[in-house]
Parts: structure tokens; sequence; C-alpha cells
């Protein structure tokens, strides 16, 4: 007897016959979501492509909206032509190739843009929504952090309401209930796509495939001149984080060793065998004159008297953001079993491949054990090579040095330290440009130096004297947190030592930076830095400037540790990762166990999805003068008299009057009111009339007036 | 071969959604496939998880999960949006042979959910399309071709839809007992010369005052000029004199008229020439083979004898009066 809400006449009743539906046509609704899937896209690509295809972007689209309006044509099929020949011209003149990732993503899009001007019927449609899912994929090579991720999912979001608006029927123009349905859709996906993403078998790659490349190589590279480290410390990026089973070892012993550089060429520091970069590509254990330079084996049984085990081990996991380099950062003594991995004879590790993605690896280290207490000639020789010529004054400055402590090299060591802390060198990130004597001018006129200046200075030192000493290259220290158990090691703690060979302790850590900069390696490059005020010049807004600010740096802790459950749970989720968990889930691993843990989980998803979806009622919308009048009737029955199913107002209206005589003439006014808006024709709803009739009625059935018989 | 599986499949839905005039549409009743789209859609899924297994790009997996999950969840909103349903068939239009015959189909939502885009249709060509909201009662007119004269039976309704995604279709084939009454195509031709009826046996005499045709018996309300009284001095019996005025300015429509055509130009040419009576204001009457209706006009009449015309030589429907949807 009520009648129901009114539909927007645009859709009510509206029924049309297609004559052909062969080539059904685009609707204005379907164009709009189409051009907003494109534009969400193509966004995040914008910064990487070349600009022409920005533009192209904009012309395509233009063109599109032109064509809408009927005041031009599609292209010619000549044109055409010319736009596709243009675009692979243009992909070659950039990238040199039309066939690599780079170039096949521009074409790609290339492709997804001038499918606009060819955009005629829904099966194109199609195929530019389809296209869009792949687009998004080759955004997702780039990268996969969380607002890259969110960004990715807010746009599979407008693609599934594009395909919904597709099929809407033609004419109606909610966009905001297609999105609602794309939204409630890609919702209802998640938990489906989530088991799917934790059971499905992940298979190694089945083809080897060019992966993206990163603009620049980062990280510690594999020569080092003075002044290179300090570039790096500007980058407050995230090289790595460590996270330990145990406590986390105190700041100073947190030496992550990256390469060994002992030989020295002109001022550049370099590594003694350049093969070591290759080595993971021959596969083989390398060999300088005989001596096995790598081992992809446990080291411990390949050079049994190089490493006296001794002292606690420390058991910690690596995630390394990609260098596109083969070395790897671990403590001291890295022991490691993993087929990919190599030790090199320095005990540092080594990668088989670059390591062009993100990458984790379990270490367990032995910090305090003895390395080289028997140094192998070849060794020795290798890390007292120094050049006959230059500096000269501070060969005689070391030669005075060395016969005044009496030949003793820890003395001589302990002299040099004091050297440093004592004369006026300066730790900073700008030091002056150095001559031909570099180190002569470094050690007695500018003294003002990085990390890498006392690294090399001091192992210069060491070889004038005939001690082996090498330049170890790195990071040191990171933030700490504690209640993760884990360090976060950034750009700016690169970080240059040196090692040197002493009798009965073989290679010892020495580290000439302590002695001129303490803080450096007690609170990090920030504290080192005070004075001067250059940590992080060029990023002003890097939030790592902010941490003396409580909650940003809250803020940024709680998003660091966002970003580290996401990598390490969800991006590193690997072959490897994915069998430990299983193992953890089963016990023991079966096929079997598998397949019904996939298929149980999908079934009891699908039926909760399916009971949600099939059996949810949605309740019968009223107009908003029976709302109001069912709300009266609710009065009544309160009052205890409760109206029949069926019963026409103005018969409950009689019995409620004889219930309840107090109320009477108030309830009629009622009665009288909802049957004129419900009934009477000059009344219709959203006129002003109707209106005022329905504001009365509301006032009148919020307050009941008891009137005097 | 073809004609066989045919055969059979009708049998086996026939059995399985058997025809009623009212079907409410449940899991029983309904299909669901992917659409081209939908394999194409599936294609991409496969591509994308192979690029994710190339790369080793965890969040390209999500996507190829997402999508295999998007897909499952599309049969479920495919389903429900045609399940719920109940149609019923109301009425049909009248037509002629050769026009698009409208057959009015009542969809009621009765699960408390909104239909969005239900297509149906008997031929793809000529589709129908109908939203809902929760709880709504919408009738649609559903057209098709009517190709033979008679009680016109369209076969089964498809009933589809690809909303959400169109991805996958759900349908249905119901038979709602529907059939229409289809009338001969119209032919134009020229009226033979005799049409007017003026021979003896094709008048019909109405009470006139011209000619004497008889006596019969007197009834109240006679004149008394008309009495004949001769008779009554003879007899004693009050006889009333008759007399008759010829109609022959009134037309009509003979099967025998068309002598030479065959029997569905004549319906043609009959059904032809009522129109044109009709749409003159002239009065007509139809004799056919075993049946005759007197000169008249109006809807009625001309419906009467269109119907007379579209079931010539047809075998009585072979439902049960009162059963079907129609109305004759």
């Amino acid at each position: 007897m009520f009648r129901q809400k009114s539909k927007p006449s645009s859709q009510s009743g509206k029924t049309h016959n297609q004559r052909t539906i062969a080539v059904a046509s685009i609707p204005r609704t379907s164009l709009i979501w189409l051009f907003t899937t494109q534009a969400l896209v193509l966004l995040p690509h914008l910064l990487r492509i070349p600009y022409w295809v920005g533009i192209l972007a904009v012309v395509c689209g233009c063109w599109r909206i032109m064509i809408f309006n009927g005041r031009w044509s599609y292209p010619a099929r000549w044109l055409k032509a010319l736009l596709v020949i243009g675009a692979v011209t243009g992909t070659f003149l950039n990238y040199g190739t039309i066939v690599g990732l780079e170039a096949g993503v521009v074409l790609l899009l290339c492709t997804f843009l001038l499918k606009l001007l060819e955009m005629k019927n829904q099966r194109d449609a199609y195929l530019v929504v389809f296209l869009s899912y792949f687009v998004i994929v080759t955004q997702l090579l780039y990268s996969q952090a969380i607002p890259s991720a969110a960004y990715t999912f807010f746009t599979l979001v407008v693609i599934t309401s594009a395909l919904v608006g597709l099929h809407q029927q033609q004419g109606t123009l909610e966009l905001k209930k297609t999105l609602r349905k794309g939204a409630v859709m890609m919702l209802q996906a998640v938990p489906l796509m989530v088991l799917l993403f934790i059971f499905i078998p992940r298979l190694g790659p089945i083809w080897s495939v060019e992966l993206p490349s990163q603009k620049a190589r980062s990280g510690v590279s594999d020569q080092m001149t003075p002044g290179d480290i300090a570039e790096l410390s500007k980058s407050d990026a995230l090289a790595f984080r460590a996270t330990f089973t145990d406590t986390i070892p105190p700041q100073n012993q947190l030496y992550w060793r990256g390469i060994v550089l002992s030989e020295l060429m002109g001022r550049t520091w370099r590594q003694a065998s350049r093969e070591l970069t290759l080595a993971g590509r021959t596969g083989q254990d390398l060999k300088l004159s005989g001596n096995p330079l790598i081992t992809w084996r446990d080291q411990f049984q390949r050079w049994p008297n190089a490493v006296k085990k001794q002292g606690q081990a420390l058991n910690y996991t690596v995630i390394l953001e990609p260098t596109q380099q083969n070395w790897l950062y671990a403590l001291a003594v890295p022991q490691i079993s993993n087929v990919d991995i190599g030790v090199t004879r320095d005990f540092t590790l080594i990668a088989r491949e670059p390591v062009r993605l993100r990458q984790q690896y379990k270490v367990r280290s032995y910090p305090s054990s003895l390395v080289d207490v028997e140094l192998p000639h070849w060794l020795r020789r290798q890390n007292v090579q120094l050049s006959a010529f230059g500096n000269p004054k501070t060969r005689t400055f070391a030669q005075q040095l060395w016969d005044d402590v009496e030949q003793k090299p820890q003395l001589y060591i302990d002299r040099i330290l004091q050297y440093f802390n004592r004369q006026p060198f300066y730790y900073t990130l700008k030091p002056p440009t150095l001559g031909f004597n570099s180190v002569d001018e470094f050690l007695f006129t500018s003294r003002r130096g990085f990390c890498a200046h006392y690294a090399s200075t001091f192992v210069y030192l060491m070889r004038i004297a005939g001690i082996p000493a090498r330049v170890i290259a790195g990071y040191q220290g990171g933030e700490r947190n504690t209640t993760n158990n884990y360090v976060q090691v950034r750009q700016f703690d690169a970080h240059a030592w040196a090692e040197v060979w002493l009798e009965d302790k073989g290679w010892v850590r020495v580290d000439p930076t302590a002695s001129v900069a303490p803080e450096r390696i007690q609170d990090g490059l920030e504290a080192a830095l005070a004075e001067e005020g250059s940590f992080l010049e060029d990023t002003p807004l890097s939030p790592i400037r902010f941490k003396h600010i409580g909650w940003i740096n809250r803020l940024r802790l709680e998003w660091d540790m966002l970003e580290y459950r996401w990598q390490r749970f969800v991006l590193n989720y690997n072959q490897d990762q994915q069998m430990e968990f299983f193992n953890q889930l089963f016990g023991t691993f079966s096929w079997y166990k598998l397949a019904l843990a996939l298929g149980g989980g999908l079934g009891a998803i699908i039926i909760m999805l399916g009971v949600w979806i099939i059996f949810r009622r949605q309740p019968i919308k009223y107009d908003p003068a029976t709302r109001l009048y069912l709300k009266f009737c609710q009065w009544g029955r309160k009052q205890g008299c409760q109206r029949l199913t069926g019963e026409t107002p103005i018969h409950y209206l009689q019995r409620l009057q004889q219930h309840v005589p107090y109320y009477s003439a108030w309830a009629q006014r009622v009665t009288d009111n909802f049957v004129t808006l419900q009934y009477n024709p000059d009344f219709e709803e959203g006129e002003s009339l109707y209106q005022k009739e329905l504001v009365l009625l509301k006032k009148l059935v919020r307050h009941p007036v008891k009137s005097p018989r | 071969m073809r004609t066989l599986i045919k055969n059979y499949f009708g049998r086996w839905l026939d059995q399985r959604i058997p025809p009623s005039t009212t079907i409410f549409l449940n899991q029983k009743r309904i299909f669901i496939l992917p659409t081209r789209t939908g394999y194409f859609f599936i294609l991409i899924g496969l591509a994308v998880f192979f690029a994710a297994v190339n790369y080793e790009n965890s969040m390209s997996f999500m996507v190829a999960f997402f999508l295999a999950s998007l897909f499952l969840v599309c049969i479920l909103h495919t389903y429900a949006n045609l399940a719920g349903l109940e149609i019923t068939a109301l009425y049909a239009s009248k037509v002629h042979v050769g026009d698009d015959v409208g057959f009015t189909i009542q969809l009621q939502d009765i699960v408390g959910k909104p239909h969005e885009s239900i297509r149906l249709f008997w031929q793809p060509y000529q589709v129908s399309t109908v939203s809902l909201i929760a709880h709504e009662k919408k009738s649609v007119s559903v057209f098709l071709l009517a190709s033979q004269r008679g009680y016109f039976r369209p076969g089964r309704l498809c009933i589809e839809t690809h909303y959400p995604l169109g991805l996958l279709r759900a349908w249905t084939w119901v038979d709602l007992n529907s059939q229409a009454l289809i009338y001969p195509k119209p032919i134009a031709c020229p009226l033979p010369a005799c049409h007017i009826a003026s021979s003896e046996g094709d008048t019909l005499a109405k009470e006139g005052v011209e000619d004497f045709t008889g006596l019969r018996s007197y009834q109240p309300g006679d004149g008394l000029r008309h009495i004949a009284w001769k008779h009554f001095w003879k007899s004693d019996d009050l006889l009333t004199k008759q007399f008759s005025a010829y109609t022959d300015m009134r037309l009509w429509l003979d099967w025998e008229q068309f002598a030479g055509a065959s029997i569905e130009e004549r319906l043609s040419f009959l059904c032809y020439w009522c129109l044109q009576c009709e749409q003159h204001q002239r009065d007509y009457g139809l004799r056919i083979p075993n049946i005759t209706l007197e000169p008249a006009r109006g809807p009625q009449h001309l419906a009467r004898c269109l119907t007379a015309l579209a079931l010539f030589g047809v075998n009585q429907p072979g439902i049960t009066p009162g059963k079907g949807t129609d109305n004759v």
C-alpha cells in the first residue's frame, strides 16, 4: 500500500531496443571512466618516460574529446600509420632499441594511448582496460614500495569501476554508484587474493628477463678515491636492514664490511683482484697465482688455517636494497649457507649476480675470531704494495716515527692515531681538493677530510713502514630499533676504515676516524657533523633531519617499521620464505596438505562471500512521507495499539482514536496530512507544496499533542 | 545429428525449466559461463602471473592473484544480479505477420537486491534492457518478428546479464507459455467489382416498408396498419404483414470474391479490406468458410474479423484456455 521511493526519472522504466549488438558503441559514462583509468595508469610512468609520450597523451586525449563531441573525425589510416611509425622511431631514438624492457614499456604506453583514437566499440574499450592491467604491472617492476602499492590498488579500483561502467545500462550517469560497485568487488576480492598470494606455490623464473636498470649503482663502489664516500653520505636512502636474532651488538662494533681494497693505484684504492667482480659469472673458484680467492662452499673447510673461530656467534638476516653490485655486507668473519653467495679470501660476501632486486640473506658472524694469524706470502705482498714515488714529506715523517717507536707496530699505530687526535684535524663532508702529493697535503696542510681520507692516509703510513694494511669500505653503525631488534643502515652510514695485520693477532680493525671524530662511531654521522651543519644539506625535507622533533621522529620510525615489515613479509615472500612458512604451518610439508589448505581456504571464503553477495537483502526504501507515518505507527504501537498489516490509515486512525482518545485530534491531523501527501495528485514529490506539507508532518510526528476532549 | 542434439537439449531444458507463466530465477534455472571477454581476461591474468614469476616481483603476483580473485567474485555478482527475479508473462500485442510482436513481461525483485542491465530477448538482435532497484516491479516489452499467422508461440525467452564486469554471462531460457495472436499480413488489392452484394442470396432483410415479404404472428406493439385484417376475418389469427428494405449498400467481404488466389493471399486481401473499411468508417461484413460475421464497424468488430482471419484453418492452440497468457 505504500509507494516505494521513486527512482530518478532518467532510469525508471526506461527500456530500449537495440537492433544491433555487434558493434555496441561506447557510452559517455564509459568514456569518462576510460579517460580516468588511462590518466591514473600513465601518471606514475611520466617521470621516467621520454617527454614526448606525455605530449602524445595530451594530443590523443584532446582528439578523443573532439571525436566525442562530433567536431573531428577518427584519424585517417595513413595518419594512424604515421603516428605508429613516429612512436616506434621516437622510442628507438630514446633507447637505441625497441625490444628492451624500458623501450617495451614505452611502446606499450604508446599503443595504449593511440588506441584512444581507434576506440569505436565496446571491444576496443575492453582492450584499453586490459592493457591498463599490464601497464600497471610494468610500473610495479620499478617500484614496489608501500605508496606505490597503495596507488596501484587505487588504480585497480578505478579500472574495475570502468569495467562496471561499460556494463551499466546506457544513459545512467551515476559515477558514485559505479565506483562503489567497483570498490566493493575489489574489497571482496582482497581476502581471496591474500590466500592465493600465500598458498599458490612459487616457481623460479622460467626464462631470464631483463630487469629494470637503476639510474646509478648505489652503495660502496669497487674503487675508492678519497672524497667518494662523502658523496654517498649526502643520501638518506636505505642501504639495508639487518635483523638480529639476539641482541644487537654495541654501535661501535657494527662495522659492515663490503669490499676490501688493498691495491693503491695513484690516489685510488682498488680491490686486489679485479676479477672478483666477475667471479659470480664465472661461477668457479677463482684463483690468483694458484691461490683460491673465492669459495662457494663453507670457507672454514676451504681455508682451515685462515680463521680461528672464537667467541660468540651473531645471527642476523640482512635485507639489502638493490645495488647493482656483486658484494654484500656483513659483520666480520661471516659464515653463510646459501648457494648463490660466496665468501672471498678477504672474508667478505659476494653474490653470483649483481643485486638487481632487493635481496635477503642470513648470516652467522664470529666477530672475535682471529683471521690470518699466519699471513700467506702472497697476501702479505699484496698488502704492503706501495709505489716508490710521491708524497716525500709523508715518507720522511713516517720513517722518523717508525724509528722512534723502535719499529714496534702497535706503538707505531698508537702514535699515528695520537697524531690524528692531537693535531687540528677536522672531520668534514666538504674537504678541499687535493693536488698531486695528496697525502702530504692532507697530513700537513689541509687536515680536513672524511673517513676515506683518514683510512687511506693511515694505510699509506702503515705500508711505508712495511706493515700489511688495507682499506675496508662498507657501512658503520645504523639506526637501531631495539623493540624489533633490527638495525637500519642508510647510505650516509657509508664508511671506510683500515685493517692492519699484527703478529699473533692477525688482521685487526683500526678506525682512524674514531680518533678524529669519535662521535661518528658512537652516535653516527649527524652528531659528527653537528657543528658544520652539512648533514643531509641537499635534502632539506628529509625526515631524518627532523629527528629532534619528537612526533615526526616517532612517525618516521613507525613508517620505517611498516616499510620493513612490508619488505620482509610481503615483497620478500619468495620460494624459500614460502617453504619456510609451509614447514612452520604444516609441521612437515606435503603437497596434499597444501592442496587441502588452499582448497579449504578458497571454499570457505567463497561460501562466505556468496552468502553475503547472494543472500543479503536490502530493506525497502520508503518515500519520506511513509517513513514519517511509520514512525507515527510506532508511536501507536507503544501506546498499545499496533497497526495491522494491510490496514488503511483511516481505519487505523479510528482504532487509535478509540484507544487513546486524548490524542485524537493530533492523530487525525497526522493521518490527514499523510493521506494528502500520499494520495492527492496535486502533491507531487519534490515540489514545493509537497515539501511544505512534509515539513509540517515532520513537526507533527515529532511532537504528539494531547488535547482535551 | 544437429537436430538430434537440439531436440535432446530441448527435452532436457523442458524438464529442468518446465513452461510456466511465472518463473522464479534460482540456481536451478540459471546457467553461468565466461564470455569471450572473460576468457581474454583469464589470459591477461596468466600473462601477468608469468611476468611476476619471471621478474620475481611480489606486487605483480598480487595483481595476478587479484585478477583471479576478481574473476571468482564476479561469478557471484553476475549470478546474484540475475537470481531472485520473478518473471511473469503479462500479455502480447496483436500484430500482423511481418511486424514485430511485443510480449510484455513483468520482472519483480523478490529478494531485496538491485538488478542491473538485465537483457531479455528472443532473437539476439532485438534486445530489451531493464534495470531494477531492490523490491521493484517493472514491465518490459520484448519484441520479435511475427513470422506466422495464428497462434504464435515465440519459444524460450532468453534472459541474460553481463553485469557487473562482462567477464561472465548468466542466463536462463524460460518458456513463459506466452503466445500471441498474429493477423494475416494485409496485402493491397483492388476489390472485385461485384463486391456490393445485391443478389438475392447475398441480401439480408431488415424490417422495412417497401416490399411485402410475408406474414407472421402478431406481437404486441406491431402497428395497426400492418395487421393483416383480411386474414383475421378469415381465420381469427391475428397476423402482421411484413415488409423488408434491402441493405444492398452495405459491404460484404467474401472469401469467394478472390477466387483464384491462394488461401493465404485471400486472407491477406480480406485483412487489407477490413482495415480499409475500418479506416473509412464504413460497415462491412465478413464471410469466410464456416464463419460469417454481420456487417458492422468499430474496433471490436475489426478484432473479431481479424481474429477469424488469423485463425482460419488453424487448429486449437496447444494450451488450455485460461492458462495462456494472451487474450484471444
